[in-house]
């Protein structure tokens, strides 16, 4: 599984087909379709994609047609001349008088996402993006296919999302009107903060990382906790959490870009040290524009440092995923099964999540400025001697059919601001783009 | 069961004119059985004179090569072998009693062929003006009209909307019957204008005819029946021989070679043999009734299966007979 573009992820498939002894073998394809039939619903905290992938076609089968054939001439020997090939009492599973045949397999998908991973249920749908198709043998038809599940919640939003923890008592409350995050905006500096804030440990994931890696692909519940368990026919499917590769509107991000390895070592070991601070010093603190960070340790630290080419945003996890054929009434071969464990069991999320809960919950009771101030106190020494005013910004995600100008009148700032702050042009935003919103004054 | 107005005083009075005096007589299939005072006898009724006196000829001749074990038609005070009343012919004859040869046993298969080698010896010294009564199945219009007919209901079948599985089973034989049928049709081309020329013999002369002794077998039976070509006869026997040997083409070999100690089979002869083995018949009967009745029923439908199933040792005693043929080529060249 791999990310492919904004908020959709690419699941490669690889599933051999065998015919069954009811089939004719197979000399030409004619026709070939992979079609999702897919519900997505969504249970409890968990968004649940399952259905299959029909492939349906038609083919010539390469059964020799039966043919009167002329007799030769006598052979030298009797013996010779009259040895036939015996006569049949069973036609045998195919019909003789057919040279065509069909097709149908359904290859079972069940893929669980955390509720989290995505906004709206109606948001998300699956579709074949490729399709392709190997005959291998006449028994036997490779297929490959990639399929598409979109609509799910940019990792960035997912990130912004967990690191506020207002956003996080939202989601857990299932909020819709979730598109506006409060966080802490060091001014000149924002995209370091924003991506320190975002930084996932290279080793250990968030939690949140590790919903998006529970997703599952398997045959059945009793499967889903079963990890790496790869059959023959599997198609590994890897995770390329390739945010760089995503369409980065922002200068800001550019600048990331560049600046993210020599900053990365140094911005950990604050992120370290201030978390430090932040946990024993929690009602010392006296800033008020601040958002707690969420728990990061050295450890997480010395082994992101292993990792100095990694991205702050990325994270390149290869996952093993199996989708299983269940044996359907013409699979009487033993279909290979491809069964998903892309799975890791969603704990740490929810021990992060809590933390972040109890931060939230200590400024919701008044701790807001403590909390505020323990953050003042790491972005500080997290921007050394260089930076020490802090400005308070916003962020929105631009909705569908939505302008500028709606969100300037929303915020009752002028357009300009706005894009100055996103250092931005008009003709630069679009739909699920994040911007970041200036405090007035 | 012939069903005569006859009486059993009548044929009292009949087996009198042999010096025969009956304690008990009973119809059986053929005629009558009669308890005497010189043993059982046989009155058999005959409806054609010219059968009956082509039947006396080859048991006489038979008797005159030497093979004594033969049933004869006894000779009446009228110096005749029969007694004509209310058109039909009486011929009293002895009955032998024993087991028929077993096939199982090698020196009965021998013993068998030799007595049918005598017989054919016999039948070949037979002057008679007789035409074939009974025709052989295998003749010209056997593959013509049968190829064809194979070809029109393999293109039925491809036509059909809604095949049936016997449908299917037949479409996938038919090339393989065309096969042996044409086949067959090459070996006749090849010896037809020899068998236009091979003497007459009973048609329906069958293995249990033979009654076993110990240095030969008696032959016995053959009444009424209707006359065709030499070796309708012999295939009969093979086919009994290697059905009741449990599929024994040794069997089938030592049948030939008791046959030939008395009469050589000519390459013709051998090949006209094959040709009955050469076409399925027990499928082709059935391919026929499936032509006819366009369908067959359940019970026909697994006759028709089994028939298949069985052919494959037809098959093999097919190549026996040509490896015979074979053999025997090499050893006259």
């Amino acid at each position: 599984m791999r990310k492919n573009g904004l908020g959709s992820y690419q699941i490669d498939l690889k599933e051999t087909i065998y015919l069954s002894h009811y089939q004719l073998p197979i000399e030409e394809i004619e026709e070939l379709e992979l079609i999702p039939q897919i519900e997505i619903d969504e249970r409890g905290n968990e968004i649940e994609i399952t259905g299959c992938l029909f492939l349906y076609g038609q083919y010539r089968g390469n059964q020799s047609k039966a043919n009167i054939e002329e007799t030769d001439e006598l052979a030298d020997s009797y013996e010779e001349s009259v040895r036939f090939d015996p006569l049949v009492a069973d036609r045998g599973p195919v019909s003789p008088l057919v040279n065509q045949d069909k097709l149908e397999n359904r290859i079972p998908i069940k893929i669980t996402l955390p509720r989290g991973k995505v906004r709206e249920v109606d948001d998300v749908y699956a579709h074949i993006h490729s399709f392709d198709y190997e005959l291998k043998s006449p028994y036997q038809i490779e297929v490959v296919a990639s399929l598409i599940i979109s609509g799910l919640m940019e990792e960035e939003e997912l990130n912004q999302r967990k690191n506020d923890p207002l956003h996080y008592v939202q989601l857990q409350e299932e909020l819709e009107n979730e598109e506006q995050f409060e966080f802490v905006h060091v001014a000149s500096r924002f995209q370091e903060s924003i991506n320190s804030y975002s930084e996932p440990p290279t080793d250990k994931k968030s939690g949140l990382e590790e919903q998006l890696d529970s997703i599952q692909f398997g045959q059945s519940a009793g499967q889903e906790g079963e990890k790496e368990e790869v059959m023959s026919t599997e198609a590994q499917i890897r995770i390329e959490d390739e945010q760089e590769q995503e369409q980065l509107d922002f200068d800001y991000k550019k600048q990331l870009e560049e600046e993210k390895e020599e900053e990365k070592e140094e911005t950990a070991k604050k992120m370290v040290m201030e978390q430090k601070q932040q946990k024993e010093s929690n009602e010392e603190q006296q800033a008020d524009n601040v958002v707690p960070l969420p728990g990061l340790d050295e450890s997480m630290l010395e082994e992101e440092q292993d990792e100095d080419d990694v991205s702050l945003f990325h994270t390149d996890e290869e996952v093993k995923v199996a989708i299983s054929s269940k044996g359907t009434k013409q699979d009487r071969e033993p279909i290979h099964s491809l069964s998903s464990i892309f799975s890791k069991t969603p704990k740490a999320p929810e021990i992060e999540e809590k933390e972040v809960r109890e931060e939230a919950h200590i400024e919701e009771q008044g701790g807001t400025e403590a909390a505020e101030d323990d953050q003042a106190l790491y972005l500080t020494n997290f921007m050394g001697e260089k930076e020490e005013h802090f400005t308070k910004i916003k962020m929105c995600i631009m909705q569908r059919d939505e302008t500028i100008e709606d969100i300037a009148e929303r915020y009752q700032l002028n357009v300009e601001s706005i894009l100055r702050v996103n250092q931005a042009g008009r003709n630069q935003l679009g739909a699920g783009q994040i911007l970041y919103i200036p405090a007035k004054g | 069961v012939i069903i005569l107005k006859v009486t059993n005083e009548q044929l009292r009075k009949l087996l009198a004119t042999y010096k025969l005096k009956a304690s008990r007589i009973e119809p059986v299939e053929q005629g009558y059985l009669a308890e005497t005072t010189k043993g059982t006898k046989l009155i058999s009724v005959w409806d054609n004179a010219d059968l009956l006196r082509w039947s006396n000829s080859w048991r006489e001749e038979l008797f005159k090569l030497g093979h004594q074990e033969v049933e004869r038609f006894l000779v009446n005070g009228n110096k005749k072998r029969y007694i004509r009343y209310q058109g039909k012919y009486f011929v009293v004859s002895d009955v032998p009693r024993g087991n028929p040869p077993d096939p199982y046993q090698k020196e009965d298969c021998l013993l068998a062929g030799e007595a049918y080698g005598k017989i054919h010896l016999a039948v070949t010294q037979i002057k008679s003006k007789l035409q074939v009564v009974s025709h052989s199945p295998i003749e010209e219009q056997l593959f013509s009209e049968g190829m064809e007919r194979i070809k029109e209901q393999f293109h039925m079948i491809e036509e059909k909307e809604a095949p049936e599985l016997l449908d299917e089973v037949m479409y996938l034989n038919i090339p393989l019957l065309y096969q042996r049928l044409g086949r067959a049709h090459q070996l006749w081309q090849r010896v037809s204008h020899s068998v236009a020329d091979f003497p007459l013999s009973s048609a329906g002369f069958q293995f249990s005819q033979l009654i076993k002794f110990t240095n030969g077998c008696y032959v016995r039976g053959g009444y009424n029946v209707p006359l065709c070509r030499l070796h309708e006869d012999t295939a009969q026997a093979i086919r009994e021989i290697y059905e009741h040997s449990g599929w024994s083409s040794q069997a089938i070999a030592d049948f030939l070679e008791g046959y030939e100690k008395h009469r050589k089979l000519s390459d013709e002869e051998l090949v006209y043999l094959l040709i009955h083995f050469t076409v399925p018949w027990d499928v082709w009967n059935h391919f026929s009734d499936y032509v006819k009745q366009s369908n067959l029923s359940e019970e026909q439908a697994e006759d028709l299966m089994e028939s298949i199933r069985r052919q494959r040792y037809w098959d093999d005693v097919t190549i026996q007979i040509a490896k015979y043929i074979d053999v025997k080529k090499k050893l006259s060249a």
